[in-house]
């Protein structure tokens, strides 16, 4: 096998894992969430409503993180 | 930057789990459309 070939397979996998490894630190994300909310709240299963709340709340924390480190870059 | 990425990458996975959010174009053209199916001709007419 070529070394091209080679390095285009491995890169391929590595892509691959670095995909993983997102998916992996946001459903960690979720997961401590869910923990969190169930614990700290009323008790017990979280509603729907309390769900979408919670998700939104993730999204919305990094969509910040986002652009604090947007307007750092440019400064 | 790479700490951007992370978060970008977090974001669209978490995503997944929401309904799909309408872009604004899309609501645009889902009021235009429900606008002419009504038939209001002006805002004098909203509520009826």
């Amino acid at each position: 096998m070529s070394l091209e070939i080679k390095i285009q397979a491995d890169l391929k996998t590595a892509m691959l894992c670095q995909k993983i490894e997102a998916s992996l630190r946001a459903l960690r994300a979720v997961k401590s969430a869910i923990l969190l909310a169930k614990t700290s709240g009323a008790g017990g299963e979280l509603s729907a409503d309390d769900e979408l709340k919670m998700l939104q709340k993730l999204v919305k924390q990094r969509k910040e993180s986002i652009e604090i480190y947007e307007k750092q870059g440019r400064g | 930057m790479i700490l951007q990425k992370r978060k970008k990458e977090e974001v669209a996975v978490i995503e997944k789990f929401l309904p799909a959010q309408m872009s604004e174009e899309e609501i645009r053209t889902e009021v235009k459309k429900i606008i002419e199916a009504t038939g209001a001709k002006s805002a004098a007419e909203m509520e009826k």
